[in-house]
């Protein structure tokens, strides 16, 4: 059977939303809502929270800077200032006492006249230095030379001048200049020379030697050494 | 408008639909502000620990300023040992002093580099000047010029040299005008141009005030301290770059010695001599009869005895001036003899001479001076080594002059390891003869007795004197 309504429409009776349209419609809302409210609190509180404090440690920061950059320019200041005493205790270290190679060579050699060593004549006719070249590149490993020292002439003798240039050779490797002084010398080597004149003596052996110098530094490393070690011993020996 | 006719079901799911899709949104909206937090948190964190990190630095700042005091004060102390760059002005007249005084003759000098050294553009603080010269001058001289530089007061080096060896000049006279051998000279020195950073430095209140205070404390002020050579004179050393060689008639020798053919009569005496003993030697080690040998041995005793004794004369009195001559001597007689009668005797000829034991009592003498008691100590060791049996009367007294300063020196030393603090000074009216010094605390008056063979002999304002094993020892009271 079929129901036909003839009332008025302000009359009848009025249409409820249908459960199921409704049902979404609250669920919809709760949860739009809900995401909403996450939503603003995250950007209008949470990060606006952050973004302040992170303003703030920023402005800490930046009142700190003027600070921080007096300490930079003092570092670098004191970088640079290390740096030239360190460039001027090499210059002062890195002086060759000339005057005491040479002065302690000649005196070798006037021992040899006064028949030390087993005596020896020696005549030097040339003697020069050369400075150690600066190479560029890997170093070497160990103490390099600081530059060299050669001389060249004559060990006299009436007979066998050859023995007499060996007793020279050896007295330079056995003196304290040498070992304190240098790091290596040639081996010997050159030839007799018979003058033919009425001067004695009447032969020389002609020789060509040369040293290589030790570091400056390196002497007054090996001296600081040296003396601590005396004083260790003489302490030593009090006790 | 558009109406959309749908039925309910379907008008649900659109409901549906829409507020997932704006639930959606919303959550795009978290996860994008999430994001940005995340990021403005590690921000936050980098920028806590750049804060800790700077007040870190900045609570350090007042160190590092010492710091940077401290090496204003070495670099300032240390820069001392460079020319300034008006002494490089005037360094040529410098050289011309030390050419005065070392009697050599320049011949040439090249200073361009001096001249020249502000028109390089360097960023270097120190700038490298050579002066290169070449020079006539005797052995002598040259040491004596390159030793005024080396001892300068500001930083000089002899960076390189030569020398071409010359001879003698022979004057119509006879004359000898010493060898003036041909040399080239290379000088380096250094001067110090601040850098920019070193004109401006940073302004550190009370700098002033603080690196005195800092120089102090540390002891920075005392600079860089050189390595240098005590140069010695020797002018009867033979000048090794002159040729040797002589006529045979010459005489030579530095003259302190006999006549050259007296020398070799000698030596030849000598050499005679030494050789007849070694060949009795020999025959003693032969003989077989016990009574023969006992006086084959006394004999050869007293010739050696009378030997040694011959020599030792001859060296003290530096008999043999030649070079050949000594050489000779040394080679035939004077080492073998040492080493036969070190054999024999026991005993080594080797005697140092009386100067050279006189000289090295000198430096034992200036370094007790100097309170360097170890020092006297070790030079005196080293020198009582050469000090052996049968030596002349001379000698041996120098010899107990040496060993009395070692004594010395060691009573000095031993003194030092007494612990003694002086607390005071009491003066009772006014009259120093009655003065009271405090040690420790406890009084002590002139006689009486600090410790064992320790005793106060005399208490003065100006200082405690000490008997202490003999030795008359002075101390301050500060």
């Amino acid at each position: 059977m079929m129901k036909i309504n003839l009332l008025p429409s302000e009359y009848r009776k009025a249409e409820r939303t249908p459960f199921i349209i409704l049902l979404p419609i609250l669920a919809g809302l709760i949860c739009v809502l809900s995401a909403g409210a996450v939503a603003g609190y995250v950007k209008f509180s949470w990060r606006a929270e952050v973004e302040a404090e992170r303003v703030q440690l920023q402005g800490q920061m930046r009142q700190k800077q003027p600070r921080l950059n007096y300490n930079a320019s003092l570092l670098k200041e004191e970088a640079e200032y290390k740096k030239q005493a360190e460039t001027i205790s090499k210059i002062a270290s890195s002086r060759i006492l000339m005057t005491k190679k040479l002065d302690e060579l000649c005196n070798l050699i006037a021992e040899g006249d006064a028949g030390q060593h087993g005596g020896y004549m020696v005549w030097v006719e040339q003697l020069k230095t050369k400075p150690a070249k600066r190479k560029r590149g890997r170093k070497k490993k160990g103490p390099q030379p600081a530059g060299e020292l050669s001389f060249s002439g004559y060990v006299l003798a009436n007979n066998a001048p050859l023995q007499d240039f060996n007793r020279f050779h050896r007295a330079i490797k056995d003196s304290e200049m040498y070992r304190e002084q240098f790091m290596g010398i040639n081996d010997p080597k050159g030839s007799v020379t018979e003058f033919t004149d009425d001067k004695v003596p009447t032969k020389g052996w002609s020789f060509a030697l040369s040293a290589d110098m030790t570091d400056p530094a390196e002497i007054m490393k090996t001296r600081a050494k040296k003396r601590l070690e005396a004083k260790k011993e003489a302490r030593r020996k009090r006790k | 408008m558009i109406k959309l006719n749908l039925n309910r079901k379907k008008k649900a799911w659109l409901i549906a639909g829409v507020s997932f899709v704006m639930v959606l949104g919303c959550a795009g909206v978290v996860w994008t502000d999430h994001g940005a937090i995340e990021e403005e948190q590690s921000r936050i964190g980098k920028l806590k620990s750049e804060i800790l990190s700077a007040d870190a630095t900045i609570a350090k700042i007042k160190t590092v300023e010492d710091r940077v005091l401290s090496e204003r004060v070495r670099v300032k102390e240390y820069t001392k040992i460079l020319p300034l760059d008006k002494d490089i002005n005037n360094f040529v007249d410098r050289i011309t002093e030390f050419e005065a005084a070392a009697k050599v003759e320049i011949s040439t000098l090249d200073d361009k580099s001096a001249r020249n050294r502000n028109k390089k553009k360097s960023k270097d603080a120190f700038i490298r000047i050579g002066y290169k010269m070449n020079v006539t001058a005797t052995i002598g001289q040259l040491l004596e010029f390159m030793h005024l530089f080396e001892s300068y007061d500001r930083f000089v080096t002899v960076k390189e040299f030569n020398i071409k060896g010359a001879n003698p000049v022979e004057l119509a006279d006879g004359t000898l005008i010493p060898a003036r051998h041909g040399v080239g000279l290379t000088l380096e020195t250094y001067v110090y141009k601040p850098t920019n950073a070193m004109k401006q430095p940073v302004k550190i209140v009370n700098a002033d005030e603080r690196m005195l205070g800092i120089s102090e404390s540390l002891g920075l002020a005392k600079g860089l301290e050189l390595d240098a050579y005590a140069y010695e004179e020797r002018p009867n050393r033979r000048d090794p770059f002159s040729n040797p060689r002589h006529l045979i008639e010459e005489q030579t020798g530095s003259g302190e010695g006999a006549e050259i053919a007296e020398q070799e009569e000698v030596l030849d005496e000598l050499v005679t001599e030494f050789n007849a003993i070694r060949e009795q030697l020999k025959s003693e080690t032969k003989e077989e009869d016990l009574v023969v040998k006992y006086e084959l041995s006394r004999r050869l005793d007293a010739r050696l005895g009378e030997l040694r004794d011959r020599v030792t004369a001859l060296d003290i009195d530096k008999f043999f001036s030649s070079p050949e001559a000594r050489q000779r001597y040394r080679r035939e007689v004077g080492d073998p003899l040492s080493e036969l009668l070190k054999e024999r005797l026991g005993a080594d000829l080797e005697l140092m001479p009386l100067d050279e034991v006189k000289s090295q009592y000198t430096r034992m003498q200036d370094s007790f001076d100097k309170e360097q008691f170890t020092d006297t100590i070790a030079l005196g060791q080293t020198l009582m080594k050469s000090r052996v049996e049968g030596m002349p009367d001379e000698l041996n007294e120098a010899f107990e002059e040496v060993l009395a300063l070692i004594e010395r020196a060691q009573i000095r030393i031993d003194f030092d390891q007494i612990e003694m603090v002086f607390n005071g000074l009491v003066v009772p009216g006014g009259d120093e003869s009655k003065s009271i010094v405090i040690i420790n605390g406890r009084a002590y008056s002139p006689g009486d007795e600090y410790a064992e063979g320790l005793t106060v002999k005399e208490v003065r304002s100006s200082g405690i004197r000490f008997l202490y094993r003999g030795e008359r020892i002075t101390r301050t009271l500060d």
